[in-house]
């Protein structure tokens, strides 16, 4: 029995942040909690419909793929990790690492001169795992848009998105 | 002031052009006049109304199609909800529908709306689904399983100015009897869901119970020419017998086959053989269990590889976390999560810089020590577990050749021994082997006719739990059709004496108006007969028209449980060259009879002349139309 587990940690959940705005700025909540989601469980990937190129994110996370790690659910995952991603966002806001006037839009931007060398080391590190693996899901994922039909909401399953207004 | 529900309310209208608002306006409660020269844009602002709640098929003049959308703030019973449609001449265009009040509506980003079409499907919810929700109205459905819209609601809701000729309905392509009449009888509020779904299931199970017992019919009139038994238990004991025979002549085959069942002459060979038996058993055994042990280790530790992989995966997220949480900590605090304020107050020494609590910074260490400890602790363990494991199947595969050969070497021997063969026992062999397969094929006969005796059993219940529910459901059906009779003619009754007495209010001008005794009303003919006569003046059919609808909203206004949503939008009061003073008149009856409303309710109506005694501020609505200040402000 495990009683750590860096999905459910807020402190990691700013880490996995920090990493997704140091490559992506502007982008909507929504898309960013759905893209940390996979960052902590790979694995789920699979489950997802992927435009081209998706299949060979796919078979890179399977082989990452570990029982140990879960998820259990994918839905009630991600309907957990919500709650603690508002408190890592809040977090980011309270140290004016993420801009304050377009969070209040909607979007997450990272103040980049603000982010300590520390946590930027291991974030270069984190770049590195599994052969570019988180990389490769950053880029998949923020090129699909989030709401509409096939949209990111749609391809994950996570959301609802049939009363979206394009 | 009582609401009943359904409610709708209309609070603001707002019409845009090219992102600039061309029209606004505030609308009350109660009585709302809208007044204006001809052609100044009243009906325009009506249309509005019933085309943002779902209308269809308005007749939009050239001002009104240069608009590009709709905006409508409602109440709906007591909710808030802001509506917005384009302007079209199209058909069935989508809502969008956002859940508050027009002014947050206006400021949201479109993304915070949500879009519903016009027509329902199988996987969204149609713009009048999403409405009877809000409204908790109950589903209404008519035959053909066409369902009743909001279109259709506001069909007797707004009377328009072409529909001057008819007096219920506003006018519609491919309108049938049962939809008027169902739309009629939904509003009244006694169309019953229920008595609806009930007389459709009491149609399906006669349906079905006909079905059931031609089949029984059929399957008896086989059985009796057949000669078959239908007797389930006799049967089942006739399979019993026959398989109890079945096991003993099997067993003598076993017997036969082990070679105990025949007299034996030489006895020194089957002592040796016996022992031979024996040995080869154990050895057989004990080589199938070393291997099943092999595979199971091979799963553990392939297992226990997993584990620790992802005990280190977890050890490395700790650091990153550890780091997060280290330097974060020693930045300063600008600004409050919740409600995006800056924060001022710098903090003193040890206490957090958000809540100003002390901090109890070992708790936090423990913690992390805690938690890396414990980890740390379950590498150690499991990767104990996998040596041991490993020490043991390294064992167990040294074990297994030296089985495998001792194995091969005893089956050598037998086979050797066992060519030593008796002609008398392949003879006995043969006789059981014929007897087991004659009874298998008696077994299989009495399993099918005993497929057939159940059946018929199951279809026996069946048929008698249809009836059992067919009793219900009738029962139910002359309880609920009993309770909409009642409502049918107490509300009936509301309504036609209502407008007899409305009449008679009316000017002096219409023989059977001044004398209105007997009033009958048809949603399915779309008729109001008066005295027996249908057919009147054009000023007075106006007057009628009017009254009538008056009547619904009174009716609505004192029976709780009629669906009418205590809404009214009337246009053309003077119409069919109506003489000014009955004009006049006509409104101050409206407005009179709405004084005496004791429950929440919302009448809109356009006019060219208002009357003088109604022109205050408490009852108009915007400003008085001309041909030089129209009701949308285009240019």
């Amino acid at each position: 029995m495990l009683i750590y587990h860096p999905a459910y940690d807020a402190y990691h959940c700013m880490f996995r942040l920090i990493f997704i705005l140091s490559k992506l700025s502007d982008v909507e909540i929504e898309k960013v909690k759905i893209i940390d989601f996979y960052l902590a469980f790979p694995s789920a990937i699979a489950e997802a419909d992927l435009p081209r190129g998706g299949s060979k994110i796919k078979k890179a996370a399977k082989l990452v793929e570990n029982e140990y790690h879960g998820p259990m659910n994918i839905k009630r995952a991600f309907h957990d990790m919500s709650g603690i991603q508002d408190t890592g966002v809040g977090f980011l806001l309270t140290s004016n690492l993420i801009d304050i006037a377009k969070y209040k839009k909607g979007l997450l931007s990272i103040n980049d001169l603000d982010v300590p060398d520390q946590i930027m080391d291991r974030v270069k590190l984190f770049d590195k795992q599994f052969d570019g693996l988180y990389c490769a899901i950053v880029d998949c994922l923020s090129n699909i848009s989030l709401y509409g039909y096939k949209g990111l909401k749609h391809r994950t399953g996570l959301a609802e998105y049939r009363y979206d207004t394009v | 002031m009582i609401q009943y529900n359904p409610t709708i309310k209309l609070s603001k209208l707002s019409v845009y052009k090219d992102g600039r608002s061309v029209y606004f306006s505030e609308f009350h409660s109660g009585v709302n006049i809208i007044r204006g020269q001809n052609s100044s844009g009243k009906t325009t602002i009506l249309n509005f109304i019933a085309f943002v709640l779902g209308s269809e098929n308005i007749p939009w003049n050239q001002e009104a199609l240069i608009c590009n959308q709709v905006f409508a703030e409602l109440v709906l019973n007591d909710k808030l909800v802001t509506i917005s449609r384009e302007v079209s001449e199209k058909p069935m265009i989508p809502f969008r529908v956002y859940w508050g009040g027009m002014d947050s509506a206006l400021a949201a980003p479109m993304t915070e709306w949500e879009t519903y079409p016009f027509k329902r499907s199988a996987d969204k919810l149609s713009f009048t689904q999403a409405l009877f929700m809000v409204l908790n109205l109950a589903e209404a459905r008519s035959d053909g399983a066409s369902n009743i819209t909001t279109h259709q609601i506001l069909r007797m809701i707004y009377a328009d100015q072409p529909s001057l000729h008819s007096p219920i309905f506003r006018d519609d392509n491919f309108d049938t009897a049962l939809t008027r009449r169902t739309v009629g009888d939904y509003l009244c509020g006694f169309y019953n869901d229920k008595l609806y779904l009930s007389e459709i299931e009491l149609r399906d199970l006669e349906k079905e119970r006909e079905k059931l017992g031609a089949e029984l019919k059929g399957i008896y009139t086989v059985l009796s020419k057949s000669g078959q038994v239908s007797d389930l238990n006799y049967l089942s004991q006739s399979i019993i017998e026959a398989e109890k025979t079945r096991d003993v002549t099997f067993s003598k085959l076993a017997e036969l086959k082990a070679g105990r069942g025949v007299k034996n002459t030489d006895s020194e060979v089957e002592g040796v053989e016996a022992e031979l038996r024996i040995k080869l058993n154990f050895a057989k055994s004990e080589f199938i269990k070393k291997k099943s042990k092999c595979q199971q280790l091979q799963i553990d530790i392939e297992d226990s590889y997993k584990f620790i992989k992802e005990i280190n995966f977890r050890l490395e997220s700790l650091k990153d976390s550890e780091v997060v949480r280290s330097n974060i900590g020693r930045l300063n605090f600008h600004v409050c999560p919740a409600c995006l304020s800056e924060l001022k107050n710098t903090p003193e020494e040890n206490h957090c810089g958000l809540c100003q609590q002390h901090l109890n910074s070992d708790a936090v260490n423990n913690q992390l020590i805690r938690m890396r400890n414990e980890l740390s602790i379950q590498l150690r363990e499991s990767s104990n577990i996998i040596k041991v494991k490993s020490d043991e199947l390294d064992r167990i595969k040294n074990e297994i050749p030296s089985l495998a050969d001792n194995l091969s070497a005893l089956e050598q021997q037998y086979y050797l021994h066992a060519t030593y063969w008796s002609s008398q026992t392949e003879e006995e062999i043969e006789q059981c082997a014929r007897k087991i397969g004659e009874l298998d094929q008696e077994i299989k006969n009495l399993h099918d006719q005993q497929r057939l005796a159940s059946t018929v059993n199951i279809l026996s219940e069946k048929i008698e739990a249809i009836d059992f529910r067919i009793s219900v459901i009738k029962s139910d059906i002359t309880r609920l059709s009993f309770q909409e009779d009642v409502r049918k003619k107490e509300s009936y009754a509301l309504i036609t004496d209502t407008l007899a007495r409305l009449l008679k209010e009316d000017l002096p001008r219409q023989h059977e108006f001044e004398n209105a005794k007997e009033v009958k009303i048809s949603f399915e003919d779309n008729e109001i007969i008066v005295n027996g006569a249908k057919k009147f003046s054009e000023s007075s059919t106006v007057v009628l028209r009017h009254l009538f609808h008056l009547s619904m909203l009174t009716a609505s206004t004192k029976l709780s449980y009629m669906r009418f949503p205590r809404l009214l939008i009337l246009d053309g009061i003077e119409d069919g060259g109506m003489e000014l003073p009955r004009s006049y008149r006509l409104q101050e009856i409206i407005v009179n009879e709405t004084r005496s409303y004791e429950c929440d309710y919302q009448l809109i109506f356009a006019t060219s002349q208002i009357s003088p005694l109604l022109d205050n501020d408490e009852l108009v609505v915007d400003r008085y139309y001309s041909e030089n200040s129209k009701s949308l402000a285009i240019l």
